[in-house]
């Protein structure tokens, strides 16, 4: 495969597709999709993820992190077989990978990688708000983040309420309405947060497993009036030491994803069909593995999507192959594609912000000329 | 009238009992300057000593020495003891079930450690010293991996001795730890040229974590604009230290015959292998400790902790060239802290994280730590009747956060209905439950707070009577505890 070889997998599979029947009241509602985004913290490794076939390249640069018995996507990129249920989604056309894809960042930090995966600005700490708040106050939608900080990437005026579960009985404490809404009442920064704290109070559940904090962004998603946006986040992709390949701790994390993904698609029912998930994490991990078995911060890594959004399956990448002079410092993929772009073009699709508006306001300075060209 | 410390005991240490009398500002001052001009005193806690045989036969001697310090009193601690002795004797039984015993030894040493941490926050005088303690928990952050969990309370104790030293070798003890080598994956860095790699007794290479996240974090931050050669120097440096003996863990080792022999360089400067070997790695620390950019950045992190979520910058500057002169000297800087919050306004501005807020909360009405013991495992639902789990709960556990950056330390950050609802849940319990009762909450719930009382925390005139005015008495101490004025200091 060459360099510069534009790969555009043909469709999986050709599925009918029909339109779910609208579960939202009101009629703005039904042209807007659902966004369900799952921040992979620490740094996926997207060659692990999803393996290049072609470019054998890979068999110098890797031994134990090699991934055996791939599953099947275009005959140019083996699957990792962690990911069985993301494989069913692709074989029913509802999947999409981008590889080769970061945020013009090299600098191989994990926070100022994270920073601007969340951020969306051009530089690290350049803003103080998240690129899908940004695009929430754009198209005025509320969100749900499954974590008990509001990350950065949904933070602006939007609405983000928070759910995560806790141990904490309520108390035999009755009146804690008055209370809240009469002790913040003057402090701006707090009283913001009445409702929703009221609203976590009667909540009891102790369950942090990140497939069950997918099922509850999917129940509430498929609720009339519910969020339009969900987040959840799962950390521990920093493979450093014992990578492994198809077994081993990446392996694992994979399954994690594979579990995320399959829970959400399975609770959110007919909204699935007007849904998409997203993976993002702030830089993929060097091409070549490194002493201790594993691999460490290195540039570009993959982007997962699903949902019933997607009409036809493909690996979409601009390859910049694996080769000593090909990598960036000999050592890490180069970006070929601008991750602002793919999720830019995935929120002009899904929320119906025209690129201009994602351009002004979502990711300033970039050109979102890009169509993933999965929209059927 | 003399100002009194009361803003201050809370800003920087965890403010006041109610019952006790207040001191003045000028005397928490005066006592936050010795604790660190005589640092050495505040670390054996003699007065101590006595009390806690009784733990003490409970645990084992790695245990036994590091709390030695606990500061429970005997009836506490015969309480303590027996909870453990008797979640033991449960493990013991359930021998078939391997995984559960080895949670239990494994996890019992950061249990004690956080309830070791509350106790003495909570219960001895060296405020101002206890809370830079806590920041340094912070920067140096170690979470639970790769087999690290009974070596973290010894690495937090090992920075509670030498966080009034220089920084240069507070971070060379940090780095050359088992808890932060086996954390940030520094273990298994091998030379490639190493006696090792020849004679083939691993096929381990290099790690290059925790030299990366020695630059970007501990020192001179990306700022510096430090490159991947430098980044491979400072790996090369680190190959060798590693855990020599498991069942000596806390004492990691250079060992030479896993170093990358050689000269190797960094930010320009070149460093020569020794025969110790550990003259490389302490050379590398000095250098990079005196540049402007580490003494910015540890400046910066102290303001922001302390003094704002956006700290002036003159603030940072003035104690930036403290630390510059003093070639990073650490109780020099914390003097020179002390200066600036002397010269502050008493406003509220700054939200105490969920830790410090805790054992305030626990603090002004005189309720202990509770004591209990997490089941094991610890999942399921159990009571909170023990430290650790309530911090896991509030959201700040040291040993637990996910990322090598720690813990958030700015508002922004801590603002989330779930984090605030934590907040109200825990508020609750305080006199509610049979684990947080003292004579102070009983008197509140039943008389309500005194207006004296109330005055002292410097409450806006809309939430002092919001909190007088709340009924049943009990929501009084809801009212206080989750009110802005109480949220921030």
């Amino acid at each position: 495969m060459n360099r510069r070889d534009f790969i555009k997998a043909s469709a999986a599979s050709a599925v009918a597709y029909t339109m779910g029947h609208s579960i939202f009241s009101s009629a703005s509602d039904s042209n807007i999709g659902n966004v369900f985004v799952i921040l992979l913290r620490g740094g996926m490794d997207g060659l692990a993820a999803v393996q290049p076939l072609q470019d054998k390249k890979i068999y110098d640069i890797r031994s134990s992190c090699i991934v055996e018995n791939t599953l099947k996507l275009d005959g140019n990129f083996g699957l990792h077989p962690s990911m069985k249920n993301f494989s069913d989604r692709w074989h029913a056309g509802n999947a999409g990978i981008v590889h080769a894809t970061g945020f013009d960042y090299y600098g191989r930090s994990h926070f100022e990688g994270q920073n601007l995966m969340e951020g969306g600005g051009g530089a690290p700490y350049a803003t103080s708000t998240g690129w899908l708040g940004r695009a929430m106050e754009v198209s005025n939608l509320s969100s749900l983040a499954l974590t008990l900080p509001t990350p950065l990437i949904c933070k602006s005026t939007a609405i983000t309420e928070s759910l995560y579960p806790t141990n904490f009985k309520n108390p035999i404490f009755t009146d804690n309405d008055t209370l809240l809404k009469g002790i913040w009442k003057d402090d701006m920064a707090l009283s913001k947060h009445t409702k929703s704290t009221l609203k976590s109070y009667g909540r009891y559940d102790n369950n942090n497993e990140p497939e069950w904090l997918a099922r509850e962004v999917a129940k509430q998603m498929s609720q009339v009036g519910g969020p339009k946006v969900g987040f959840v986040e799962y950390s521990g992709f920093d493979t450093h030491s014992r990578q492994g390949g198809e077994h081993g701790n990446h392996a694992r994390h994979l399954e994690k994803l594979d579990k995320i993904i399959s829970s959400f698609a399975s609770y959110s029912k007919e909204v699935w069909n007007n849904s998409i998930v997203i993976t993002v994490t702030e830089f993929g991990r060097t091409a070549k593995e490194n002493g201790t078995e594993g691999t460490d911060h290195g540039a570009a890594s993959a982007i997962f999507l699903a949902g019933g959004l997607i009409k036809s399956s493909r690996v979409i990448t601009d390859w910049p192959g694996l080769s000593k002079k090909e990598l960036f410092e000999q050592r890490d993929l180069r970006q070929t594609t601008d991750a602002r772009d793919v999720y830019g073009d995935v929120i002009h699709h899904a929320f119906n912000i025209s690129k201009q508006n994602i351009k002004d306001i979502v990711f300033p300075g970039t050109q979102q000329k890009l169509n993933l060209d999965i929209w059927g | 009238m003399e100002k009194s410390a009361d803003w201050i005991s809370r800003r920087a240490g965890f403010g006041f009992r109610l019952g006790d009398d207040p001191i003045s500002e000028n005397q928490w001052f005066t006592n936050a300057r010795k604790s660190i001009e005589n640092n050495k005193s505040y670390i054996s806690n003699n007065r101590i000593k006595p009390l806690l045989k009784s733990i003490k036969r409970g645990l084992s001697d790695e245990h036994r020495k590091i709390y030695s310090g606990i500061t429970l009193n005997q009836t506490a601690g015969i309480v303590y003891r027996k909870q453990l002795e008797k979640e033991e004797k449960q493990a013991l039984k359930d021998q078939e079930d391997p995984d559960r015993v080895f949670t239990l030894k494994a996890r019992r040493p950061l249990w004690l450690s956080a309830l070791r941490r509350a106790d003495l926050c909570i219960n001895t005088n060296q405020d101002f010293a206890n809370r830079l303690w806590l920041f340094w928990l912070n920067y140096f952050t170690v979470s639970e991996a790769n087999n690290n969990g009974t070596c973290i309370p010894h690495f937090h104790e090992m920075i509670r001795k030498n966080m009034f030293g220089s920084m240069s070798d507070l971070v060379f003890k940090v780095v050359s730890h088992s808890a932060m080598l086996l954390y940030l994956d520094n273990n298994n860095s091998t030379g490639d040229k190493s006696k090792a790699r020849k004679q083939k007794w691993t096929t381990d290479g290099t790690n290059e974590n925790l030299a990366r996240e020695t630059l970007e974090l501990f020192t001179v931050t990306p700022i510096n604009g430090y490159t991947q050669e430098d980044v491979n120097g400072m790996t090369n440096i680190l190959t060798g230290w590693r855990v020599k003996d498991w069942d000596n863990v806390y004492k990691a080792q250079f060992v030479e015959d896993y170093h990358q022999p050689g000269t190797h360089e960094v930010l320009g400067k070149k460093y020569k292998s020794s025969k110790t070997g550990t003259r490389q790695l302490k050379d590398v620390v000095e250098d990079l400790i005196v540049l402007e950019d580490t003494a910015r950045h540890v400046s910066f992190r102290l303001c922001q902790h302390f003094i704002s979520d956006e700290p002036n910058p003159k603030h940072v500057q003035q104690l930036s060239a403290i630390y510059m002169n003093h070639k990073g000297q650490l109780a020099a800087v914390y003097l020179g802290l002390l200066d600036i919050l002397q010269t502050l306004d008493h406003k509220q501005d700054k939200f105490l994280n969920p830790e410090v807020w805790a054992y305030q909360s626990l603090k002004t009405f005189n309720v202990s730590p509770p004591l209990g013991v997490p089941k094991v495992p610890s999942y399921g639902r159990f009571k909170l009747k023990n430290m650790d789990s309530i911090l896991r709960e509030l959201g700040l556990m040291h040993g637990e956060a996910a990322q090598p950056n720690g813990w958030a330390e700015v508002e922004e950050d801590w603002l989330s209905n779930e984090y605030l609802d934590r907040r109200v849940k825990f508020s609750a319990l305080i006199g509610a439950t049979s684990n947080y009762k003292s004579d102070i909450c009983t008197s509140i719930i039943q008389n309500g707070f005194n207006s004296t009382d109330l005055d002292r925390f410097n409450l806006s005139q809309y939430s002092q009577t919001f909190v007088s005015d709340s009924r049943p008495f009990q929501s009084q101490i809801v009212a206080l505890l989750c009110s802005p004025d109480f949220l921030r200091s």
